[in-house]
């Protein structure tokens, strides 16, 4: 019995909380091209879990997420919210899908109204919602403000008032009024100093410890994803080419996209010699994409039949899947955690410092 | 008034090997404090040399005064900023005093500027081949043919392909990348002494980043630069010295080597502390707590004890930036320099 569906469109036995299957979401370019944003991504985020989602600005990231909101229609694909397939869905109809399935966006300064108060901020998805009082709304502003770790008087300010950082707080502050079961959170901390992002992903780590919240959390920096999920998508070219267990995809790169982003990752270790793999370029345009594997133009260790045949999405091990012709046959993990100056997992050789390709 | 005892001052130039190029003494930049009678102190009492042919990297988080630190160097803080203390010599000369029309000689010909925001340093209206022939031919006594092949070079020189058309082209035809490399052609078209790079690659891509990074490795290895970031991992990749800058001053300075190894200052720990690392032990990331005085905020005694873990009775007064073992700090409560190299 595979996904058996009944009358309100429930699938069965499905581990996720939330589903993507092989979402496809274009664009209409100036001249009427085709801008393929997003091309074949499925994915999954069980309750609890953090999935990460990494990938070069233009990768079709917050497309993905918008998508997942029902903000963009996907062209192709299904998206299911727990069992139930919401790709259709009207308006009416999501609104429960709405209180449980939040968002956080990256620019703390331009999602915030200027005008409203904290309060009228967090408050406006309960009022929406019917959360109840006016008293029980304040109780809940109040008990939200003080989760993210901000002062009781924070309600009758209004976000000019506040620090990049703190603002980002009461967009957190807010996404959780309703008490979500998952929350999608896209680049949350991108726009912030280094010191200040660490305070706001140890929020989203603790809030997720205590709320049990499934976070689907989007970023450029790897490490950084690294840091926060049990498990990784990376993204090239609106299609993801590796992915997997967070430890496997940074310990053990094989698709040499997600090994060239590991390696340009700063890390604050001394060893000024440090050798780099280098990507060179731009990556391509999304309405003129390159044939063969996306990657090709800049992929470091490119062979002739990279640039005719795509390499499909294949499964190398449990939750482990890359996109590229080698994947399994390279071996630059090793090289790589010597490159980083990173520990290395036990019972790892460190090896020559080496770069791969010329 | 100046923060940093004359001794240390001394001790910091004697420290100094190859031949100082650039020596900021007491550099104080005020802006006004709308309604209030005294004056917010963006940058307070910095005082640093740069020697020939390295990298100092001037690290902090935002709002620590150090873009106002690299234009005060070119002469151009916005107003109603103001230098009102200290004094700035490139080689012998006091630049800091100028003419305007002999700081914009000393802005083209000494000092190249690379901003985090091409646009900010590139005209969106011109086309990138007209700038920078433009710049060849105020600064370099040239002619138009002589300046187009002077720009040609200096766009080849930073790596971008296909040199000869990109001239053509306007800042906003490129992608992100290769408008910052435009950037940095201009900034090195005149062959200037100093090169300051503010966030140069903040607003990049990891991969971009590395891309600029890696020409600034290459092509910069002997330039004499000044490189702006609050990315302790920017500064590790090409700095051979660290300044770190908090609330208008520098806390501390050591090569890259020391501060990366050895952070004394509780702020450099805590920069350092921040960035994420791939370590698959996943450690939790130690943030510094709070954010840093804003233009409001009267700052008594040490600028970072609100935030600081090892804060002590001692810090409601200023510690002075002083040689403590052999490293300048300003802190009365350094962290232990036992894991200092040796
Ligand atoms: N509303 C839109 N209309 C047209 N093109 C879009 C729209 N949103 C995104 N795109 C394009 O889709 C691609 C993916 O964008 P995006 O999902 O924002 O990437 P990322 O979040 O990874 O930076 C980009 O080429 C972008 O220009
Ligand atoms: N035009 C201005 N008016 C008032 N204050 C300013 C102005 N520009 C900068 N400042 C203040 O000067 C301080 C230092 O700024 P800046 O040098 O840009 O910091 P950084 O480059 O380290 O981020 C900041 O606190 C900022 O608020
Ligand atoms: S399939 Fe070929 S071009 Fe694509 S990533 Fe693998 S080696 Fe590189
Ligand atoms: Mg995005
Ligand atoms: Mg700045």
């Amino acid at each position: 019995m595979t996904n058996p569906q009944d009358a309100a469109g429930r699938q069965g036995n499905s581990e996720y909380l939330l589903e993507a299957e092989n979402l496809k979401v274009t664009f209409r370019a100036p001249g009427g091209r085709k801008l393929h944003a997003v091309d074949e991504i499925s994915l999954g985020v069980r309750p609890r879990e953090t999935v990460g989602l990494v990938g070069e600005s233009g990768s079709g990231k917050s497309t993905v997420a918008l998508t997942l909101m029902r903000a963009h229609e996907p062209e192709g694909g299904r998206i299911i919210f727990d069992g139930q397939d919401i790709t259709h869905l009207n308006e009416r109809e999501l609104m429960p899908v709405r209180r449980r399935l939040q968002m956080v966006f990256q620019d703390p300064y331009s999602s915030l109204d200027p005008r409203w108060s904290i309060r009228r901020v967090i408050s406006e998805p309960l009022k929406a919602h019917k959360y109840g009082t006016r008293q029980q709304i304040n109780d809940r502003v109040a008990e939200l403000l003080e989760q993210v770790g901000l002062p009781p008087d924070a309600a009758n300010r209004v976000p000019s008032q506040f620090s990049g950082g703190q603002r980002q707080r009461i967009a957190v502050a807010r996404s959780l009024a309703l008490q979500p079961s998952a929350l999608i959170a896209d680049e949350p901390v991108s726009s912030l100093d280094v010191s200040i992002q660490a305070q706001i992903i140890n929020l989203l780590r603790d809030l997720q410890d205590r709320l049990h919240i499934a976070l689907f959390i989007i970023a450029h920096d790897l490490a950084l994803v690294h840091q926060i999920s049990d498990r990784i998508i990376v993204m090239y070219l609106g299609e993801p080419v590796e992915e997997g267990p967070s430890d496997e995809v940074v310990g053990h790169p094989q698709h040499p996209y997600t090994v060239a982003l590991l390696s340009a990752t700063p890390v604050p270790e001394p060893g000024g010699d440090r050798k780099r793999i280098v990507l060179t370029g731009d990556p391509p345009s999304p309405i003129a994409r390159p044939n063969g594997c996306r990657f090709h133009p800049r992929c470091p260790i490119v062979q002739e039949r990279c640039r005719t045949e795509k390499p499909p999405l294949t499964t190398i091990g449990p939750g482990r899947k890359v996109a590229c012709w080698f994947a399994g046959q390279m071996d630059p993990p090793r090289d790589l955690w010597a490159l980083q100056n990173v520990p290395l997992p036990p019972g790892v050789e460190p090896a020559k410092r080496a770069s791969l390709g010329s | 008034m100046s923060i940093v005892s004359e001794s240390a001052a001394d001790a910091a130039r004697t420290a100094l090997s190859g031949d100082t190029i650039l020596s900021v003494k007491d550099l104080v930049v005020e802006f006004p404090r709308p309604g209030q009678p005294t004056n917010f102190r963006a940058v307070n009492g910095v005082s640093f040399d740069l020697r020939q042919g390295e990298t100092l990297g001037l690290v902090g988080e935002s709002g620590s005064g150090k873009s106002m630190t690299a234009l005060s160097l070119l002469g151009i803080v916005p107003a109603p900023g103001k230098i009102i203390e200290g004094s700035i010599n490139l080689r012998d000369r006091r630049i800091d005093d100028l003419p305007v029309n002999e700081l914009r000689r000393v802005r083209g010909n000494d000092i190249g500027m690379v901003f985090q925001d091409p646009m900010t340093g590139l005209n969106p209206v011109r086309s990138v081949g007209s700038q920078l022939t433009e710049s060849a031919m105020r600064h370099q006594n040239v002619s138009k043919r002589e300046a187009l092949e002077i720009a040609y070079h200096a766009l080849d020189d930073v790596g971008i392909p296909a040199p000869r058309e990109r001239l053509q082209a306007f800042p906003h035809e490129l992608s992100g990348g290769l408008r910052q490399r435009v950037m940095i052609a201009l900034a090195l078209i005149n062959h200037p002494e100093v090169i300051i790079a503010d966030e140069a690659t903040t607003a990049l891509d990891a991969t971009i980043q590395a891309q600029i990074l890696d020409l600034f490795r290459e092509r910069l290895s002997v330039a004499t630069m000044i490189l702006i970031t609050h990315d302790m991992g920017v500064a590790a990749e090409i700095c051979d010295r660290i300044m770190v800058m908090y609330a208008g001053r520098i806390v501390e300075t050591g090569t890259i080597e020391e501060v990366l190894t050895s952070p004394r200052h509780p702020y450099t720990v805590g920069l350092l502390s921040a960035v994420p690392k791939f370590d698959i032990r996943r450690p939790k990331l130690v943030p510094i707590p709070g954010i840093p005085p804003t233009a409001e905020d009267i700052v008594r005694g040490c600028p970072f004890a609100p935030r600081c873990r090892f804060a002590e009775s001692k810090c409601d007064d200023r510690p002075a930036l002083e040689y403590t073992d052999g490293r300048l700090l300003a802190c009365w409560n350094p962290r232990s320099a036992t894991e200092q190299p040796q």
